[in-house]
């Protein structure tokens, strides 16, 4: 969870992650930064997020998203 | 049968009460039987095309979801992890393909129908050859529909919904005729099922769908079609124009585009509350954009998503982009190039879709390329506009800057509805350049500059006021004020005033018909 | 079920303000150029099951048929139900409306336009009749006459107005409001009063020529259809040439005389046989193309010798029933006494 705050901090400075509750909604991050955050969470996690998962469900809050990546972790 | 007749008013009202008397099980199949009517009229023998459109993306959905489920069974029994991933991504593999046949096939369709002339002639010309050139009509919606039908395959390749087993529900989604002439472009997950499902038509639905329509049809006659003389008129002729008459009909233009295409949306839409089925806006007042990046996210707002999901994010999580964004991340570290390289391509790949989409022709291509230029040169500036914000302690929260703000991308805006609907690039280029060609200016003050493609006084005295009370509706709706509940709150008197004042204003002001000219109505005694 | 009350009479008035504006922006009536329409406008105004004989046709005979002169010689009743540019098949709709609201025994048909084709009809000459009609199934009837060529917007342009001529919203005028009040008298029983003189001095008719102009398949079509309608109605008709040498020849003299010998009906060709008198130093108002007063006094008497000696119609002056036409009588002829 540290790993991903880290990430999300990276892309996008000043803001609580640790509290936001609709990420992708409200736009705190656009969908330019989604790119850089993608890339950086599928190193770090050893993932493959794919388009199907870019919906503002997965990226509501840090949770969301900490749960998309063990799920996807899980998938293999 | 155009959206603004008599006709389809008329089919919209025989529909209701068919609608209203079917019993609930059917009622679905007379949206699907009125909307291949409505498909015959309009396109006759063309209807091919979408039959033949819809038949494709029901197999392709329907083999993918078959590969997926015989992978599912085969997994089950076996037992080591890296034969299960093997067999996994060998399906993913086979449903790629399946889907690539669907998508291929579809746009090669649209591609071939409405493109084919322009890249023979480019081909042509660039080469020297002489391929022929065919000009085709195009099969009604067919920009629209494409696009939705290749929503549904990838968003049942990924998962997100069930390929449908009635191929009849496919047909519905794709030719529910009230979003075939201009949009809005629909998802899967949100239109079928409030298609297929029966609906009671309720007297709140249908006076709101009415009030929407009647709002539509103002936008539409009123504003879009008398301003579309005065534009007509300057850009048919306009080496004999410059300056600010220009500038007024790059300005009417913009109006003219708004009022008709959000009209229309709104004719529409109203149509299909009436049978209880909400299609999603596709305008949100647009010009109170701060930025050309809103404002495609406020205007043909459909586009902007079915771009977004279906180009920018494919693109940009596609192997080709992640490379880019690896190799920029370790050039350039964490500064801020490290975050717009890799965001170049995709937006590119979005903003030649968008051109290319909007018509067949290099000026659309530079359309696109337009907002590229401006949407990627804004990124690569921003840090320095931001240092420009802090070093000359500019409050970015003042009404004043903001409406700075708005009017700039207004500007950027209007540039490229010049691109948009000038002849061709050179015409564009033209008029722009004659934009600071001020030598007419008493043009102005005598008032012939106002005058032109037919206007007289009274157009302009109706547009102004038409357009002011446009005005006054989004601002109250930008304030979040919904319109149409507040009104029915009104009193009974006031409301049927208004309703009679928009009726006749549309009837009594509408642009239409063939006018009545008082000279050829004189009998001269032969 | 409240709701379906309201929106009922929601929609009941919006009608209504369609008709009235409908009325308003209707040119005829309302618009100077469009004075001949009054003719059939006036004709509503007529009392039930009194006019004796018709005229129809275009401006020559509303120029030339005056029936008031003919009562006044006669007492026979007559209405000239002509507007300008009007063809055979807007008169064969103009004879259904008379016989729907009057019983008329003689029906004059001005043949000018025998010769006139449906595809190049102005517009205006359609809708100076249709927009002065009143609504009524024979109305309908003619909208939908494919020989008009009106597309499903001039139809319902044709029913409401409204929707052909709001854009004359911005020229509207006191006349278009307070017309749906009241009318001004313009024409007389539909006989348009010129007094203006210009003499026609151009070439007298020939005679001796056999050759036969071809008629319009279109109008050959409705004058049978007229002939058809006035047996059945047991109305007698004539079809009949007012002097217009302009554009009468000889060639259309005898193509005429063809067709009537084909339909039997009786011709009389005053054009061509100048059997009224007519001085075309003294008669005319526009170089030969309509006749004036004068000539229309000339053409009048001679009607009035050819229904006194060819029919038993009643001599109406000492009727209770028709004292308006002997007060429409003094107006007429106030009228021509005046300066102009």
């Amino acid at each position: 969870m540290d790993e991903l705050l880290k990430i999300l901090n990276n892309v996008k400075p000043g803001v609580d992650f640790e509290h936001e509750e609709n990420i992708m909604e409200d736009e705190i991050i656009d969908s330019f930064d989604i790119v850089t955050l993608v890339s950086m969470i599928n190193d770090e996690f050893d993932i493959e997020i794919t388009p199907a998962d870019l919906v503002p469900e997965n990226f509501k809050s840090a949770k969301t998203i900490y749960n998309m990546i063990e799920r996807l972790q899980n998938e293999v | 049968m155009l959206i603004n007749s008599i006709q389809f008013i008329l089919f919209i009202i025989i529909l209701l009460l068919i609608y209203k008397i079917m019993p609930k099980k059917y009622k679905w199949t007379v949206l699907l039987i009125a909307s291949y009517i409505f498909y015959f009229l309009n396109s006759s023998k063309l209807i091919a095309f979408i039959l033949v459109s819809t038949i494709s993306i029901y197999f392709v959905a329907i083999k993918m979801q078959k590969i997926d489920e015989k992978a599912k069974i085969q997994a089950k029994n076996i037992e080591d992890k890296e034969e299960k991933k093997k067999l996994k991504n060998k399906a993913k593999k086979k449903k790629k393909i399946v889907l690539a046949v669907g998508i291929i096939f579809n746009l090669a369709i649209l591609v071939f129908l409405k493109y084919s002339g322009f890249i023979a002639g480019s081909l042509n010309t660039i080469l020297h050859i002489n391929l022929p050139i065919f000009k085709f009509i195009l099969p009604l919606g067919i920009s629209y529909y494409t696009l939705q039908a290749i929503s549904y395959i990838v968003d049942v390749y990924r998962g997100k919904v069930e390929a449908d087993k009635n191929i009849a529900r496919v047909a519905l989604f794709v030719a529910y005729f009230p979003q075939l002439v201009q949009g809005p472009i629909g998802r899967y997950d949100e239109l079928a099922n409030q298609l297929y499902n029966p609906h009671e038509i309720t007297f709140k639905n249908l006076t709101y769908g009415s009030e929407l329509m009647l709002w539509g049809y103002f936008k539409k006659m009123v504003i879009a079609d008398r301003v579309a003389m005065y534009v007509n008129g300057v850009f048919a002729d306009y080496a004999n124009y410059s300056g600010p008459i220009i500038i007024m009909a790059i300005i009417g233009y913009t109006l003219q585009i708004y009022a008709e295409f959000s009209g229309g949306i709104d004719i529409v839409r109203g149509a299909s509350q009436m049978f209880g089925i909400e299609l999603v806006e596709n305008f949100k007042r647009p010009f109170y954009s701060k930025s050309v990046d809103e404002f495609w996210r406020r205007w043909n707002i459909t586009l902007g998503t079915w771009l977004k999901d279906y180009v920018f994010y494919p693109v940009s999580l596609s192997k080709v982009t992640l490379k880019l964004t690896n190799f920029s991340r370790k050039i350039f570290k964490t500064s801020y190039f490290a975050k717009i390289v890799p965001i170049s391509l995709p937006l590119l790949c979005v903003w030649l879709g968008n051109g290319f989409w909007h018509g067949s022709g290099l000026k659309y291509i530079v359309y696109g390329l337009y907002y590229y230029a401006i949407m990627m040169l804004g990124k690569i500036f921003e840090p320095v506009g931001k240092k420009i914000i802090s070093l000359l302690k500019i409050n970015v929260e003042a009404w004043s800057y903001k409406l700075w703000q708005m009017l700039r991308t207004c500007g950027f805006v209007c540039i490229g509805m010049l691109i948009f609907r000038a002849e061709n690039l050179n015409a564009a280029i033209q008029m722009f350049k004659s934009i600071f060609n001020v030598h007419n200016l008493e043009r102005i003050f005598n008032g012939e500059a106002f005058l032109i493609g037919g206007m007289t006084i009274a157009d302009i005295v109706v547009l102004i006021i038409a357009t002011v009370i446009f005005i006054g509706i989004s601002i109250a709706k930008e304030h979040g004020k919904n319109i149409r509940e507040s009104f029915a709150k009104q009193n009974l008197a006031f409301r049927w005033v208004i309703l009679y004042g928009l009726i006749f204003a549309i009837i009594v002001f509408g642009a239409y018909g063939q006018g009545y000219n008082p000279q050829s109505f004189i009998y001269g005694q032969f | 079920m409240k709701n379906f009350f309201k929106a009922t009479i929601f929609f009941i008035i919006l009608i209504l303000l369609i008709i009235v504006l409908s009325k308003v922006m209707n040119p005829s009536g309302g618009v100077k150029m469009w004075y001949s329409s009054n003719s059939i406008l006036d004709f509503y105004e007529q009392t039930k099951d009194t006019i004796d004989v018709i005229y129809t046709g275009n401006s020559c005979i509303y120029s030339a048929v005056s029936p008031l002169e003919i009562y006044e010689n006669t007492g026979i009743t007559g209405y000239n139900l002509s507007t300008g540019g009007q063809k055979i098949w807007s008169s064969y709709y103009l004879i259904k409306e008379a016989f729907r609201l009057q019983k008329p025994k003689l029906i004059f048909v001005e043949v000018g336009e025998l010769f006139s084709y449906a595809d190049v009809e102005q517009e205006r000459e359609k809708r100076y009749v249709i927009d002065s009609m009143e609504f009524s199934l024979n109305k309908m009837e003619m909208i939908n006459d494919n020989i008009y060529n009106f597309s499903f917007e001039d139809k319902l342009g044709c029913v409401f107005p409204l929707f052909r001529y709001h854009t004359r919203w911005s020229n509207l005028d006191e006349t278009d409001f307070r017309k749906i009040i009241s009318k001004e008298e313009i024409m007389y029983k539909g006989y348009d009063l010129v007094k203006i003189v210009k003499k026609y001095t151009g070439k007298r008719q020939e005679h001796g020529n056999k050759a036969r102009a071809q008629l319009s398949a279109d109008a050959e079509k409705y004058a049978s259809k007229i002939v058809e309608l006035c047996k059945e109605k047991n109305c007698k008709l004539v079809f009949i040439k007012i002097p217009d040498p302009n554009v009468w020849t000889e060639e259309k003299h005898n193509a005429v005389v063809d067709l009537t010998s084909r339909l039997g009906v009786e011709y009389i060709d005053l054009s061509y046989d100048n059997l009224a008198g007519i001085n075309w130093e003294t008669d005319t108002q526009d170089v030969g193309d309509h006749l004036n007063i004068a000539g229309a006094e000339k053409i009048s008497n001679y009607i009035s010798d050819y229904l006194v000696n060819n029919t038993d119609f009643e001599d109406h002056r000492q009727d209770s029933k028709y004292t308006s036409w002997n007060m429409d009588l003094e107006t007429y002829n106030l009228k021509k006494q005046q300066q102009n």
